[in-house]
């Protein structure tokens, strides 16, 4: 069953005229989750961003994201803000700045889970310490009580791992979810990742550098170049039978460096 | 340069250049533009209404408004931009040494503007003139010193930010080259964003020394200044309030044109300005 | 946090120092001779010794050092001396023109506060639309309007034609009202400016887009919105407050306010140096105190000021 769809979306920057994203088009179905890989500034945060409307006012996005056969580009504000959390949560790249500063995490935390899970105050508490449990978080009522500042971009990036967990969305989309953790920290939540798409049935796409992870946790792959999709298919086939000659680097340097650390991930986390 | 074009291309900008410049030529040619003088009583003929013999009726004692407010201009705005030159002179001056020195003059100087930014300049002002009495010189002298320490700042930070860009070739470079660099690099770049700042600026030194010369202040009677003609027209306020527009609109649009222009050099050139934050329209 | 406080209280001495130094200094540039001065202004010759005489008076004989010395320390115990023009110490002049001031700045900076940030909230939730751009063209004229031509033309049309409002002085508690909405006037729309710049940028940054993300209500994200944006404000705001007072000079001088501002003009024409000093150094004092307290109410809002303690 397709969820999501996305066709022809392009994203232009109208103050400076600059395409940021041209032409992407991708499909993402019931339990098969989607890796976007590509060089950085290649436009991969911005089309989610844009699929979403999470962009400033002077970028303006074509085309169509269909979910569920509704198009989130044409859609009022607030139809799409019942969409946002509740089906389709986002953990942002930047951790560091997507908290608000003057409140601390567990009230932002809280009035998410309010909001989306229509919860008590209390429940929202307890609901809150147990995702954050879930992600690794030891001390977790230390860190409800924590101001953004107080705590690293990998705590609060697991911080926005346990919101979107917590929230129970059809499909969770993670941007650089793992960037700013040490190689433990990622091991753990990846494994949470794995978890909730067996338990929960949550599909995921992925947005990483790690071709590793990629490969890990994607049944299907979107390479990006210039602001342009250059491949899209079944992850294994992309990976190992690179048509295009910027995946074919891509795969060649990233498989190379990471083929033993990979292989020690895997067995591991079949373990666990 | 891509900000000339960027201005070039923006018509109301173009506008605002090419009606100041207007208002400063009618200030120069002001003798020869004028129909009546300036400060010629002429009591027969007292709030005169408009006539081809006075385009903006008379005052209360009969002199031409037209003709005043055309003088006004080497007043108002003349004495404004003498201000400003010699508030920029002395800010570069001292900014210079600050930037290009830094150090231990860089760091006393930054001090002594610290001291003189933490006095609100209204009451600085107040204060050189209360000491030194009403006066046009007098108020020129109280904006300068109100206001260098600012100048100052600004050109220190300018200077500081270009030097670092040229950080490499400043170092490797010694004696005539580095003159060189300066002259070639450091100095057209302050220059650029000092008019950029001073532009923006006018507006203000216009309204403040208008507005010392409404409270008399200023410039003395009869000098025709704009503030001084809306001080004399509030005297007949209520017999004749159309005293009170011609003055009044002259400083509203001159004031206007260039804080408008300002924003425009300000967004054609990138500019930064500091604390104030960027006016909007 | 009372050790920020304390940093903070310390950190001024300095300037404190240093500002009453310049005070004094400006005080001292006159071009006439003060003894001569407060002579003339009582109408008694100055003979080279009734000047020799006022000049031990007021203390002038002394090296300049030692006069700065004691005109802090007596400054600060709140002794300005005599006025020249009627001989009546300064502090009770200046004390009984205060609170007329204070009133005036209060009532202005109410409206202020009250205008600007509401004004701002709706540029910010109907960005771009008519109504913000209706806001914008106001501020765009009200900062090129000279203050005083505003008050002239409320009086006019208030006072003249409607004959609503008193024309000057401070007869009944209508009174307050033209002044404080001319001296209003132009800090509105410097404040509506910053406050609105900073409100819109605010709406762009991450924590909005993620607070969106998260599924929030409009309504909720506005006022993390404001929050974020209120701390700018209150800076800006706060450090109006002594520049309104200030500014009461002009508005006070039109409408025959019977404040320091019109106290202090009074004593410029009048050479009353006295009266100028005390000016000065009250509004230099009030302006560094306000400086503190708006530094210290940021801190006590901002959880990140907080920890650098
Ligand atoms: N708010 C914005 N306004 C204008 N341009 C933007 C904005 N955000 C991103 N861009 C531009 O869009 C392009 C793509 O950015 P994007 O963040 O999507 O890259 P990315 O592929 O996610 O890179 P990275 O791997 O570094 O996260 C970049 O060139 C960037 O300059
Ligand atoms: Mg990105």
């Amino acid at each position: 069953m397709v969820m999501l769809e996305v066709k022809n979306l392009s994203i232009q920057d109208t103050q400076s005229n600059e395409v940021i994203v041209e032409d992407i088009s991708f499909k993402l179905e019931r339990g098969r989750s989607l890796g976007i890989v590509g060089e950085s500034g290649s436009g991969k945060s911005m089309t989610v961003k844009g699929m979403l409307g999470l962009i400033a006012p002077w970028i303006t996005v074509s085309g169509a994201a269909y979910f569920e056969d509704a198009d989130m580009l044409r859609m009022k504000t607030k139809s799409i803000r019942d969409i946002r959390a509740r089906h389709i949560s986002m953990i942002l790249q930047d951790a560091m700045s997507a908290f608000d500063s003057l409140d601390t995490i567990g009230k932002q935390m809280q009035e998410t889970l309010c909001e989306n899970l229509i919860i008590s105050r209390t429940e929202a508490k307890q609901v809150s310490l147990r995702e954050l449990e879930r992600v690794g978080i030891k001390e977790a009522a230390q860190v409800l009580k924590k101001y953004p500042h107080q705590l690293s971009g990998g705590m609060l990036q697991r911080c926005m791992i346990a919101i979107a967990a917590a929230v129970q969305p059809d499909i969770i989309i993670a941007d650089e979810p793992t960037t700013a953790l040490d190689a433990i920290t990622q091991k753990e939540v990846i494994a949470t990742f794995q978890h909730l798409q067996a338990q929960s049935g949550t599909t995921f796409i992925f947005i990483s550098h790690d071709l590793g992870v990629i490969q890990q946790l994607t049944e299907d792959v979107l390479v990006m170049k210039d602001a342009k999709q250059v491949e899209y298919g079944r992850t294994e086939n992309v990976f190992q039978h690179p048509q295009n000659e910027y995946t074919k680097y891509l795969v060649d340097t990233r498989i190379k460096l990471t083929r033993a650390f990979e292989q020690s991930m895997r067995k591991d986390s079949y373990h666990a | 340069m891509g900000g000339l074009n960027k201005l070039m291309r923006d018509r109301s900008a173009m506008i605002c250049i090419i009606f100041l410049t207007l208002v400063v030529l009618a200030g120069i040619f002001a003798p020869w533009l004028a129909p009546h003088s300036p400060i010629d009583v002429n009591v027969k003929e007292k709030l005169a209404g408009i006539s081809t013999t006075y385009p903006l009726g008379t005052d209360q004692l009969g002199r031409c408004i037209f003709s005043r407010l055309l003088y006004g201009i080497r007043t108002t705005v003349f004495i404004a931009f003498i201000t400003m030159i010699v508030t920029i002179v002395i800010g570069t001056l001292i900014g210079g040494i600050a930037g290009l020195f830094r150090g231990k003059i860089d760091e006393i100087i930054m001090r002594i503007c610290d001291v003189f930014m933490s006095f609100p300049s209204e009451v600085m002002i107040l204060a050189i003139i209360g000491m030194m009495g009403p006066g046009l010189t007098n108020i020129v002298i109280a904006s300068i010193i109100a206001k260098w320490a600012w100048y100052t700042r600004m050109v220190r930070s300018i200077i500081i930010k270009y030097a670092d860009k040229n950080y490499i070739q400043f170092a490797r470079v010694s004696g005539f080259s580095r003159w060189h660099i300066f002259k070639k690099h450091i100095m057209p770049n302050t220059v650029g964003e000092i008019s950029v700042l001073a532009t923006l600026d006018a507006g203000s030194v216009i309204l403040m020394i208008s507005a010392l010369s409404f409270l008399g202040l200023g410039v003395q009677a009869p000098t025709p200044e704009w503030g001084m003609m809306l001080n004399e027209a509030k005297n007949v306020m209520t017999i004749y309030p159309e005293l009170m527009l011609a003055p009044g609109i002259a400083i509203l649009v001159v004031v206007a044109a260039f804080n408008f222009l300002g924003d425009s050099l300000q967004d054609a050139f990138n500019v930064k300005r500091g604390k104030r934050g960027k006016r909007m329209r | 946090m009372k050790r920020y406080i304390t940093k903070r209280i310390i950190s001024i001495i300095p300037l404190l120092i240093g500002i009453s130094f310049l005070a004094f200094i400006l005080i001292n540039l006159s071009e006439s001779d003060p003894a001569e001065v407060a002579l003339r202004v009582n109408e008694i010759t100055p003979t080279e010794t009734a000047v020799a005489e006022m000049r031990e008076e007021l203390g002038l004989d002394k090296p300049f050092f030692e006069r700065y010395i004691t005109w802090v320390t007596s400054s600060i115990k709140g002794d300005f001396g005599n006025s020249f023009v009627n001989n009546k110490p300064v502090i009770e002049e200046i004390g009984q023109a205060l609170p007329a001031t204070l009133m005036l700045a209060l009532v202005a900076f109410v409206m202020i506060v009250f205008i600007s940030v509401s004004a701002s909230i709706l540029c910010t939730i109907y960005e771009g639309s008519i109504i913000d751009r209706t806001i914008r063209g106001f501020v765009f004229i009200a900062e090129a309007m000279p203050g005083y031509w505003i008050g002239l033309l409320l009086i006019w049309f208030f006072s003249i034609k409607l004959n609503l409002l008193p024309t000057s002085g401070m007869s009944s508690w209508t009174s307050v009202i033209l002044p404080a909405v001319t001296l209003a006037f132009a800090y509105i729309s410097t404040y509506v400016r910053l406050i609105r710049n900073n409100m819109v940028q605010n709406k762009n940054e991450n924590f909005v887009l993620y607070a969106k993300a998260r599924g929030m209500k409009e309504g909720i994200i506005l006022k993390r919105i404001f929050k974020n944006s209120l701390q700018s404000a209150i800076t800006a705001l706060g450090m109006s407050i002594p520049k309104l007072i200030a500014g009461t000079v002009i508005v006070e001088n039109i409408f025959a306010w019977p404040g320091i501002g019109r106290l202090s003009v009074t004593a410029i024409f009048n050479y009353d140096y006295p009266v100028i000093q005390a000016y000065v150094f009250l509004m230099a004092v009030l302006f560094v105190i306000c400086n503190l307290l708006v530094d210290i109410v940021t801190a006590i809002f901002d959880p990140r000021m907080r920890k650098e303690v």
